[in-house]
């Protein structure tokens, strides 16, 4: 959570000179990081305070008046459409040279000397928005200038900046969510003495934590009633009357505003005031708006309602924490207040409650509701007991200051246990070993002195017992060690490698296996995709895979609802996406699926999947798919082959061509399946092209991986036929191939380098030619050998019923 | 006419028909004319056979330093038209060199599998060895084991994607959030010291220009005797200046982890405004927060992550870090992706840009 932090109110708890960069950058290293720094003042370079002298009305305009500002040295006329302009009104004068944003809007521009319908006009009288002021003053209306008259001592021409006390720096300072304590001026001035050395002004602390004197007999009386104590482990109230609602003070505004939180009254502006300083939440109720002077810290009933301060009205599912009074809930505890309750602008008597609440219950609560504040994300980060008696103290000072109240009753603290610091062994031998720097025990001891810790013993073990702002955060030794770690600067260590051995691990196979798949197939012309492992609901069955999915019981929306068991739907998916703009194209993925095992995890299964796209009225499509699939078993695998045509053991049968696929096997094992998508199938996902995928399973390559062996090359020549001849449109290429191997012990490389059909060819026969090496191991073949064993392979061929082969001379 | 007259009439007619010859091509003309298999000299030598024994020998030696000396005039001139017909070649086959390649087939490797390959053997040049863990694991490896208990916001619904299959001995079974569970599954094998590199898919409830519900970490642990902070910082110092580049510098700023005490976040000086935090011309710099950029989580493992593994932490100690390899390689340089959804959808205007 970030916070803005003033560093002038910083130093009003840690006394530091730094220049405001230099304490950004300490912190930064050590602490709370400064994520930016604002100068309000920058903007108002050449701004000043000005009172009207004078308004005429505008000799060519109606809308227009022409003042006279007294500016301190001189008299500006100014032409001004201002519709809240008076005689003796303090304002904001933008001299010339000055930069503003006409009504607040577009960038910002430098101010020239201007004539406007005739008049000239030497500078401009502002709106807050005109000077990057809006936050400070929000406008009520259009054309409404700043209204400064509040500023009734301030002579006119001294710069604003310095007028309204805004020559201080804001830190924008992201805090962890275990630093709580340091979301405030007195945790930051702690943090800050404790990195920069500034001298923490623990006298200050201390006047400012005490409570005023309490009447000995409650004037107004108040009943505290905690039932759940594990929720509300303390609750603090105190009752103070006589005060006068209204405006606050501009210093208390100031400090609201650069911290970002808008000014309400004086008496809600002191408990966020208090917040801002303390970090400590707080809120106020209208004491007599309490039904029976009572506050019950409770569980909600089912179905209970309360109209929260920002109107928005909340029915409770029933246990959230609720402070309520007599008859109904007031607030909801940690989070925000009720309407009823609320301060409002008539009331005397206020209730300021400073309590600790349960952080899981105010964060779940906060949730469920949809509704969060400064409070509740303080809440959330779990608060300490001990920090609710000096916010209520500081609360009851500073409405005796600004509101006129005092207190009308004593304070009611309820609280569920004593409160016991917490003490932790600390060995400084062994922090400076995990630091990996001798930073001296007594260096260490005088670091966590100074974050609030004490120390028992000065021995090789000490007991360091933590100070109460760090009561959540701090939970063991090695929380200790981080706090003197930072300290002593990480910047400060040295930067090396470990020492020792490396482990040595073969790599993960599968791994491997993934990453030459890649490298394979890119190099071949392959584009890889990685899809969402979740898909939508129906995608799978779209795609005509069966079986169950798991689900995710929270899914973002309806498209990412289940967990891929097959990579199909996935691709198909790109193929729909992309068949417009690129009618053909060639994709891997190489992913998990996520099958359901009976009572266990998933079963996370890596699979590949390479398919492409475009026309295929010859099985073109498949046959690119064929390419790549036989580079990557060449490559990866040994002992591969392909199933038999129509084998399909990877695919979902009917989602595949019947007349398309085929099983890729490596071993006995089918490896993968290769097939077109049946075109119904890519119907269901808009597909108007055709689509050929191979799915492989890496397991199954991994376990027979490629092994390259040394084959020496042939002693002797071969002699080279070539083969031309008809066969029947159904004889396949794997069983002539066999056919002509099979045929005689001299074949040695058999190559189909041609398949036609068409002119010459008869209708149902197709003409292939094979390039044939005959070779013998041990001597050159005479032609009387190689004619011989070419005749067989003829015969094999022509006496085949089913191949129906006539040789072609 | 003998024989020895005849042999000398066929050399000075070869001679000078070897030198009268305009081409590579009549020279070979001339060279199958004379030494053919039925050229001139050939047949001549063919009628030695005819001659009485004792003047054989004589005169198959005159006709052999015949043949001799056309074969030496013959290669002299072949040379001469082979040096000129190398001198010309550029104009005889000249062609257009400014004419396409013929194309090699261009595939692509998906920006994020490029940025894995490249973070994996930065690591594994330090001894990391790369492995995977699963996605949908159980509460106790992603949370529990890591030192978050039960009511971490972390845990909560709203940012961790459940899995819908009822509880297992080790709690609920989610999307992994982070590739932290690795460590947990790293340290159970019991085998030390580690030196890991997790790579794996992640997943958490959102979705927007800077947020994939789908994404992949890189999770780096170290277990050894003897790890302090300062070898966090060498390994992360060199990963960051040997991926980023040298000029960059890092810090470590102190963090909240639960699974890492101490915690950092690792900054890296900002390549916009060189870390200064100020553009030429004095303009506040956008893109980082006072000159530095945040690269990712880090810290020294935690007793009580070691403890649930069995680990002592007395013994044993080291340091982790977790860090989204999109993340990271979008701040690399020369990569400005304005949506991160782009990423995992897939266009192939896109995939074919990397």
């Amino acid at each position: 959570m970030n916070i803005q932090l003033s560093y002038q109110w910083l130093q009003e708890y840690a006394k530091t000179d730094l220049a405001p960069e230099e304490f950004a950058r300490r912190l930064s290293l050590s602490g709370p990081a400064v994520e930016r720094i604002h100068r309000p003042a920058d903007h108002l370079n050449h701004v000043v305070v000005g009172r009207i002298a004078e308004i005429r009305p505008h000799p060519n305009a109606n809308r227009l008046a022409v003042t006279i500002v007294d500016v301190g040295k001189e008299l500006l006329e100014i032409v001004c459409g201002g519709t809240n302009l008076s005689i003796g009104q303090k304002v904001a004068v933008a001299k010339v040279g000055s930069v503003v944003r006409w009504h607040g809007e577009g960038e910002p521009i430098v101010l020239g000397e201007a004539e406007i319908r005739g008049v000239k006009s030497f500078g401009m009288i502002a709106a807050s928005d005109e000077i990057s002021l809006a936050d400070f003053f929000p406008a009520k209306g259009e054309k409404e200038i700043l209204d400064l008259s509040f500023l009734e001592k301030v002579p006119a021409g001294t710069p604003l900046a310095e007028a309204l006390g805004l020559a201080d720096v804001v830190f924008d300072v992201e805090v962890t969510t275990n630093r709580p304590d340091a979301m405030s001026a007195i945790g930051m001035a702690r943090e800050a003495a404790a990195i920069c050395g500034a001298k923490f002004q623990q006298k200050r602390v201390a006047e400012r934590s005490k409570m005023p004197s309490l009447p000995s007999k409650d004037k107004l009386g108040l009943t505290v009633e905690v039932k759940e104590k594990t929720l509300c482990p303390r609750y603090e109230a105190v009752v103070v009357d006589g005060v006068h609602v209204g405006p606050s003070p501009w210093w208390l505004r100031r400090r609201l505003a650069q911290a970002g939180i808008r000014s309400v009254n004086n008496i809600v502006d002191i408990t966020n005031y208090v917040m801002l300083e303390l970090g400590q939440p707080m809120h106020a109720f209208d004491y007599h708006a309490l039904q029976e002077r009572t506050i019950v810290v409770r569980a909600a009933k089912p179905k209970e309602t309360i109209t929260t301060l920002d109107g928005n009205t909340y029915t409770f599912a029933g246990g959230e924490l609720v402070i309520a009074d007599k008859a109904r809930p007031v607030a909801i505890a940690g989070v925000m207040g009720g309407q009823a309750t609320g301060v409002s602008s008539t009331m005397t008597a206020v209730v300021f409650e400073a309590a600790t609440f349960d952080a899981v219950s105010v964060r779940r609560t906060a949730r469920a509701l949809n509704v969060h504040s400064d409070a509740s994300l303080r809440f959330e980060k779990g608060l300490s007991t001990e920090g609710t008696a000096a916010a209520l103290a500081r609360a009851v000072q500073l409405a005796r200051e600004i509101a006129g109240g005092s207190p009308a009753s004593g304070v009611k603290d309820v609280r569920a246990a004593a409160y016991a610091p917490k003490t932790y062994k600390f060995r400084p031998a062994k922090a400076a070993e995990l630091i990996g720097a001798p930073v001296p025990a007594a260096k260490q001891f005088s670091m966590l002195s100074a974050l609030g810790c004490a120390m028992k013993g000065r021995g090789a073990v000490v007991d360091v017992t933590i100070p109460w702002w760090r009561d959540s955060d701090i939970e063991g030794e090695r929380d200790l060690v981080e706090e003197v770690a930072r300290i002593w600067g990480y910047h400060n260590l040295p930067s090396l490698l470990p020492a020792g051995v490396p482990p040595i691990r073969p790599e993960d196979p599968l791994l491997a296996f993934e990453d030459s798949v890649r490298d394979v197939l890119a190099g071949a012309g392959w584009t890889e995709a990685i899809s969402n492992s979740m898909v939508a609901d129906d995608a799978h069955e779209k795609a005509g895979i069966e079986g169950d999915a798991v689900r995710l019981a929270n899914p973002l929306t309806a498209d990412l609802a289940v967990l891929r068991t097959h990579l199909l739907p996935s691709l198909l998916h790109i193929v729909a996406q992309n068949q417009e703009a690129v009618p053909s194209s060639a994709v891997f993925e190489i992913g998990n699926v996520y099958l359901p095992e009976r009572g266990g995890l998933p079963r996370e299964t890596s699979r590949v999947i390479v398919a492409s796209w475009g026309a295929s009225p010859d099985g073109e499509q498949f046959l690119r798919v064929k390419g790549a699939v036989t580079r990557l078993a060449e490559a990866l695998a040994a002992g591969w082959s392909w199933g038999v045509p129509g084998s399909c053991s990877m695919l979902p049968a009917k989602s595949a061509h019947s007349g398309r696929r085929i099983d890729l096997k490596i071993g006995e094992a089918a490896a993968g399946t290769l097939a077109e998508v049946h075109p119904a199938t890519l119907a269901r996902f808009g597909i108007e092209t055709r689509v050929a995928v191979a799915v492989l399973d890496p397991r199954t390559f991994v376990t027979h991986p490629a092994r390259p062996a040394y084959l020496p090359p042939p002693h002797f020549p071969g002699v080279k036929r070539d083969l031309a001849f008809f066969a029947a449109e159904r004889a396949t290429h794997a069983a002539l191939l066999a056919a002509i191997r099979g045929a005689h012990p001299l074949v040695a490389e058999v190559e189909l380098f041609d398949v036609f059909r068409g002119k010459g060819v008869p209708d149902d026969k197709k003409s292939m030619a094979y390039h044939i090496v005959y070779r013998a191991a041990d001597r050159t073949l005479t032609a009387a050998e190689a004619e011989e064993a070419h005749a067989a392979v003829v015969a094999a061929l022509t006496h085949n019923k089913v191949f129906a082969a006539s040789i072609r001379e | 006419m003998s024989l020895r007259d005849a042999l000398d009439k066929v050399r000075t007619a070869a001679i000078k028909d070897v030198l009268a010859a305009g081409s590579a091509a009549e020279l070979t003309r001339v060279r199958v004319h004379y030494l053919g298999r039925k050229g001139e000299l050939t047949l001549r030598l063919k009628e030695l056979a005819d001659l009485p024994e004792k003047e054989r020998k004589a005169a198959g030696e005159a006709g052999n330093q015949v043949k001799v000396a056309i074969e030496k005039e013959l290669s002299r001139r072949e040379a001469d038209f082979a040096s000129t017909a190398s001198a010309k070649i550029g104009e005889t086959e000249w062609i257009d060199v400014t004419a396409p390649g013929t194309p090699v087939p261009e595939g692509h490797l998906h920006l994020t599998t490029q940025a894995i390959r490249e973070i994996t053997a930065l690591f594994r040049r330090l001894g990391f060895t790369r492995v995977r863990y699963p996605e949908a694991d159980y509460d106790w490896y992603a949370f529990e084991a890591l030192n978050m208990p039960p009511d971490h916001p972390a845990r909560d619904e709203w940012e961790t994607f459940f899995v819908d299959l009822p509880p297992g001995e080790k709690g609920k079974v989610v999307l992994t959030p982070h590739t932290s569970n690795g460590q947990i599954h790293e340290l159970e094998r019991k085998e030390l010291p580690i030196r890991m590199i997790n790579i794996s898919k992640c997943y958490r409830r959102q979705s927007d220009v800077s947020h994939v519900p789908m994404f992949h970490q890189f999770e780096g642990l170290v277990i050894d005797k003897g790890i302090s902070v300062t070898h966090l910082k060498g390994v992360l110092d060199h990963f960051a200046k040997a991926y980023f580049g040298a000029d960059r510098r890092t810090r470590l700023r102190p963090f909240h982890f639960r699974f890492t005490e101490p915690s950092f976040e690792v900054d890296i000086s900002c390549d916009i405004c060189g870390g200064t935090g100020l553009l030429a011309g004095g303009a506040v710099c956008r893109l980082c927060k006072q000159g530095w950029v945040e690269l990712g989580g880090a810290g020294m493992v935690h007793p009580n992550v070691l403890k649930a593994t069995g680990v002592d932490p007395e013994q044993w100690g080291g340091f982790a870090f977790g860090w989204g390899v999109e993340r990271t390689f979008m701040m690399k340089a020369g990569v400005k992706i304005d949506d991160l959804r782009v990423l995992y959808k897939n266009d192939l205007h896109f995939l074919h840009q990397f």
